[in-house]
Order: C-alpha cells, then sequence, then structure tokens
C-alpha cells in the first residue's frame, strides 16, 4: 500500500483520524501554501486560504471518493480556495485587464514578505504577462515541482499540450529575462 | 688534482629557486606564451561562465528546497517558523469547530416557534367569531326553542295554543291549568299575607286605598 493509500486509510478512520490529519499536514502544508500564495501574492492571503483549505479537507475527507489521487483533489480545494477568496476580494473599479495585472504586482511588491531585487521583479512580470494556462502550468511545473503526469490529473488536460505549454513559457523566459 | 667545474656545473642544470612558473617552463621546456595570456583568459572564462547562465540557465534544473527556490526565483518570504505556527493554528481551528458542532442546538420553547404563534392567533380568531355567532343566533326568538311550560305562562293562552303541536297539546292544557289555578292562586295567597303583615303598621284610614279592587275579589273568593 502506498503512503497516501495508508494516509488516507487512517484519515478515513475516526479514531484515528486527527493524528492522520496532523501527519498530512506535515507533508503537504508547505506545497499548498506556496500553490496558493503564487494565486493570492500576499503571505497573509495565503495563510487565510491555507488554513480554509486545511479545514475543508478534514471537512470533506470522508467524502473523499478518490476519483483522483489525495494530492491532486487537496491541490484542486486549494485551487478553489484561492479563486474564492479572489473573487470575494476583487476590485470593481478597473477599466482594463492591464490595470487589473499591474495592480495585483503593486500588491506583491508591496508585502511584507516580498523581497525580490529587479531580476525577480522582471520575472515576475514575465510569468504575469503568460495566459492563465501557461501561468498555471509554469508555475505547477517549475515551483511546485509536480511531475507532467501529476499537472495532466490535475488540469485534465494532456501530458503533450501541458509539455509543449511548459517548454514555451521556459523559452519566453530565458529570452525576456536577457532584455 | 683540481675537480671538473663543468662536471658540477653540469649537475645544476636543474636550476633551484625559479619561483616564475612560466619563466621555468620557457627555460626548460621551451613552451611559450602569448603576452598577457592570463590576463586575458581570465577574462575569457569569466565571459564565457556568464554566457552559459544567461542563455536557456536562468531557470535551473536544480532545485533547493521549495520555499528557498521560491525565495530564490520569486522573492518571496514566509515569516521565522510560519510553518510549525500554521499547523497548530489549523489544528486549533478544527478543535474549535468540531466543538461548536457538538454543542446541543437552541431549542425554541414549543409556544415560541413562529408557526405556533400563527396558529393561536388563528385560533383566538376563531373563537371570537364563534362567540359573536353564538350570541347572534341566541338572541333570535326561535319558537322551536320555546318550551311547553313557557308558552303556558303566556297570558294569551288560546294564541300561544295556536303554536303548540297537537301531539304536545294535552301536555300544554296540564301546564295552562296548572299555572293557572296553582301558580297563579299560589301568588296572590302570598300577597295577602303581604298586605296583612302591611296593615299592622298602616292606619284604618289609609287601609280602603290600599285594598284594592283585586284583592276584595280574591278575598270574596
Amino acid at each position: 500500500m502506498s503512503k497516501e493509500a495508508e494516509l488516507l486509510e487512517k484519515l478515513q478512520n475516526p479514531a484515528l483520524k486527527d493524528i492522520a490529519f496532523s501527519e498530512l499536514l506535515d507533508v503537504y502544508q508547505e506545497r499548498l501554501y506556496w500553490h496558493i500564495r503564487k494565486i493570492v501574492q500576499t503571505h497573509e492571503n495565503a495563510d487565510d486560504v491555507l488554513q480554509n483549505t486545511f479545514i475543508r479537507v478534514y471537512k470533506s475527507i470522508n467524502n473523499f471518493q478518490e476519483k483522483s489521487s489525495l494530492h491532486t483533489w487537496m491541490y484542486r480545494i486549494a485551487y478553489n480556495e484561492s479563486m474564492r477568496f479572489l473573487e470575494k476580494n476583487k476590485k470593481k473599479s478597473y477599466d482594463n485587464i492591464d490595470d487589473v495585472k499591474s495592480s495585483k504586482l503593486e500588491v506583491l511588491f508591496e508585502d511584507e514578505y516580498f523581497n525580490g531585487d529587479e531580476i525577480q521583479k522582471k520575472l515576475h512580470k514575465i510569468i504575469d504577462s503568460f495566459t492563465e494556462k501557461q501561468k498555471r502550468v509554469f508555475h505547477l511545473k517549475y515551483f511546485d515541482d509536480l511531475s507532467f503526469r501529476q499537472i495532466s490529473e490535475l488540469l485534465e488536460v494532456s501530458e503533450s499540450t501541458l509539455k509543449s505549454t511548459y517548454y514555451t513559457a521556459v523559452k519566453i523566459i530565458e529570452k525576456k529575462i536577457l532584455e | 688534482m683540481k675537480k671538473n667545474t663543468s662536471i658540477k656545473s653540469d649537475k645544476k642544470f636543474l636550476k633551484k629557486g625559479i619561483s616564475d612558473v612560466t619563466q621555468l617552463h620557457k627555460e626548460y621546456l621551451g613552451t611559450d606564451i602569448p603576452a598577457d595570456y592570463f590576463e586575458n583568459s581570465k577574462l575569457s572564462i569569466l565571459n564565457k561562465i556568464n554566457s552559459e547562465t544567461s542563455t536557456g540557465k536562468f531557470l535551473k534544473e536544480e532545485k533547493s528546497d521549495i520555499t528557498k527556490h521560491h525565495k530564490n526565483y520569486l522573492g518571496k518570504e514566509i515569516p521565522e517558523d510560519y510553518f510549525k505556527k500554521s499547523k497548530s493554528s489549523i489544528l486549533n481551528a478544527i478543535k474549535e469547530d468540531a466543538l461548536v458542532e457538538q454543542k446541543p442546538k437552541k431549542q425554541l420553547v414549543f409556544y415560541l416557534r413562529p408557526q405556533f404563534k400563527f396558529i393561536a392567533a388563528a385560533a383566538i380568531l376563531f373563537l371570537l367569531t364563534l362567540s359573536i355567532w353564538l350570541q347572534n343566533s341566541e338572541s333570535k326568538n326561535n319558537f322551536d326553542d320555546i318550551t311547553i311550560e313557557e308558552l303556558a305562562l303566556e297570558d294569551d293562552v288560546l294564541i300561544k295554543s295556536l303554536l303548540v303541536e297537537d301531539s304536545d297539546l294535552d301536555e300544554f292544557t296540564d301546564a295552562t291549568l296548572f299555572n293557572e289555578v296553582v301558580v297563579k292562586a299560589e301568588i296572590k295567597e302570598q300577597k295577602m299575607d303581604d298586605l296583612i303583615l302591611n296593615s299592622l303598621i298602616l292606619e284604618d284610614s289609609l287601609l280602603d286605598n290600599y285594598m284594592d279592587k283585586e284583592l276584595v275579589e280574591t278575598i270574596i273568593l
């Protein structure tokens, strides 16, 4: 039995649930935090969403039907919670999409826990210019270190499409970072 | 015999004390290098290194741990011991949530429930309407409700006898007879007793006035 399957079995056992949940936090907390933070930008927002995500996981674990891996299921919850957070907090006073993007970057650069230099800020701007799909794939592959197979399961997109998307994104970054 | 100094000098072919490696190589091996070679070479190596990092190698494949990687590339930091504190916070939030769910839900007293209020109001309204209707219906002169005895007590016996059913006529007759003879006689006797009592305190001269026609008839009859 894989580690994930073993953990899942414990999580669905009322007598072992709390201990297993503590283990789950140890394994997934950091990964999910960074996944969330790249969506919601600031540490404070990521902290809120992370807590909501794990509470939702705890409450819903008995309803988990194993149609996907536990890992994928948790990533989906994290993504949905992040989107819900953004939807709840979005400002409505923008004239165009560029205003939205620049505002998001401003928020990021002004965050107490952002300490990037010019190169890092430049990288943010390049990634921000991607389509949502490119952005997600690049983040999941490069920064979250998921395999193409895992990303394919999560996004329900073929691995070949993902590879193409990812390597295009890498080329754009490598080219633009030197400009 | 004098020693051959040339032989001695041949043994010192490999001179010691030459610190300059380049000079040594040049002197013994005949190998030469271009002028300012090492200085140029240094620059060349540095340039090559720089060029390697700037063409396709910005995004390094070898990654350090995920948090360091985010810091190095995205400039994003987290507070010290964040994940440890976050874990405690999440576990506490879940415990609090579980406690809230376990608390028994406040149960409304039956008569304070909204549905009951509506039912009570409707019942009160119904009772009120019913009582008003009943009052109205009782005040009506319904001949069917009048008993035979009541009819018999009426003065106009002949007219009232028309209201009596044929099957109840005997009863009506008995009641009338009883009423006319027995009851009225008793009433008059009572009046007589009252008169006698009153006469005891009245003057004789007032006695004639007091005595009415009916009373004389009563006494005589």
